[in-house]
């Protein structure tokens, strides 16, 4: 078992919930999001998000309008829609279900003896 | 000095270096050959696209203007090849990787007219490559196979011709040389073709033709050569009404069969009948004094021959059918 291959599936996994997350302050177009993940390190290379903007378009948890802009061809902002606001908040009760039972299992297993 | 192109991506033009452009388009189709079969696949390389001028764009030098190889790495590197692309969905996978298994499941070899490398149809070629065996043998058995068979050889290779298609994809030309279609022998061949294209052009400037050609063939336009073959084809029609005996030559169906013995010498003996050889001889000796126009004259000569044959052929069709009723 690769360690770089089980990371990237961990961040595979969470990459989605990041987006939705990043989209759920304000609307944001792609350079954006490309932005705050890589700040957060969650993304290698730019290109990984281009197929996952489209698949969470196509299954309605994102919805995209065209803005023109002051430089370059118009761009399309993003913005969650309600389909999209449920499923975050799902995703949210998930998440910190998730993260107590790692912190359980954490501590349980970690408890000095 | 470095030769620059034009390009429009996403509605946004730039001038980039020749290399540069090399670097990018085989970066841009390996894109669309990943996402080509995807769903929404046309929207993901569009916004690719677009990202990509958007990088170009902040890039770019104002006062040159001009995108370079390096700008086209580093965008790259920023992009990001597909392969390293991390896909959230499981149940996509299979779609995400076509390079591999979706594509390598038809690698099988396929029959194609492989028109690289055509005399004709490049129904030889196609040939050649199906069973992976000599160009050059192919062509000489075909070659030898029109007497033996008294000329249906013809036919059945205008029958292929028309029912083959010629391999014009480069998937298509790696599955006729049965190769696995991935992105990278994909890449490769589009870069073979590429230096291909350049060596041969380069050669071809160099060379005294071109200029003499450049005179000549500028003013022979695609239409104009089929005039010029329709020409050739209708004065063989004629040179063969004018012969004797020309009912007398393929007046037994079984002729495919029974063959050369039967049939060779009349077949021959027609054709170099006076009539047809003096033209010939004519023909060449104006391709010889005006030696541009000479690779014309032989394609004319050629074609007389085979067009006679070809007209042959059909009239022992006829023959055959009104026989049948």
């Amino acid at each position: 078992m690769n360690v770089e291959n089980v990371k990237a599936q961990m961040r595979k996994g969470v990459l989605e919930y990041c987006i939705l997350l990043i989209l759920s302050n304000n609307d944001a177009y792609a350079s954006d999001i490309i932005k705050q993940l890589k700040e957060a390190k969650m993304i290698v290379v730019e290109g990984t998000l281009y197929p996952l903007l489209t698949r969470l378009k196509n299954a309605k948890l994102l919805s995209y309008r065209w803005e023109e802009s002051t430089q370059g061809p118009p761009r399309k902002y993003y913005a969650l829609t309600e389909e999209g606001r449920t499923f975050l908040s799902e995703m949210d009760a998930s998440w910190n279900e998730l993260i107590n039972a790692v912190e359980l299992i954490h501590q349980t297993n970690n408890t000095p003896e | 000095m470095k030769k620059t192109v034009t390009i429009n991506i996403s509605g946004h033009m730039f001038y980039i270096d020749e290399d540069a452009y090399t670097r990018l388009r085989a970066y841009l189709d390996k894109i669309e050959t990943t996402f080509r079969n995807q769903e929404s696949g046309d929207e993901i390389i569009t916004d690719i696209e677009s990202r990509v001028a958007e990088m170009f764009n902040e890039r770019i030098n104002r006062e040159t203007g001009v995108v370079y190889i390096e700008m086209v790495d580093d965008v790259i590197a920023t992009m990001g090849e597909p392969e390293q692309f991390e896909d959230g969905d499981d149940s996509e996978k299979k779609t995400y990787t076509p390079p591999t298994t979706l594509l390598a499941r038809r690698s099988k070899k396929r029959f194609f007219r492989d028109i690289d490398n055509r005399v004709f149809g490049g129904v030889c070629a196609g040939i050649a490559n199906y069973f992976n065996i000599d160009l050059l043998l192919v062509r000489i058995i075909s070659v030898l196979l029109i007497p033996f068979t008294s000329g249906a050889i013809i036919l059945i290779y205008a029958v292929l011709w028309i029912a083959l298609p010629p391999a014009l994809t480069t998937a298509q030309k790696l599955e006729m040389r049965g190769e696995n279609i991935t992105i990278n022998n994909i890449e490769k061949t589009i870069r073979d073709e590429y230096d291909e294209v350049k060596k041969n052009f380069s050669k071809f400037k160099d060379s005294p033709t071109y200029k003499k050609g450049e005179n000549f063939f500028h003013k022979f336009s695609k239409r104009d050569k089929s005039t010029l073959i329709i020409i050739a084809v209708v004065i063989g029609a004629a040179l063969l009404f004018q012969m004797p005996h020309f009912n007398g030559i393929f007046h037994a169906p079984g002729a495919i069969f029974t063959g050369f013995t039967h049939h060779v010498a009349p077949t021959f003996n027609h054709i170099f009948f006076p009539g047809a050889l003096t033209f010939v001889l004519i023909l060449l000796v104006i391709g010889l004094i005006f030696k541009t126009v000479l690779k014309v004259i032989l394609y004319v000569i050629a074609f007389l021959l085979l067009g006679s044959l070809a007209l042959k052929v059909i009239f022992w069709l006829f023959g055959g059918f009104l026989l049948m009723c």
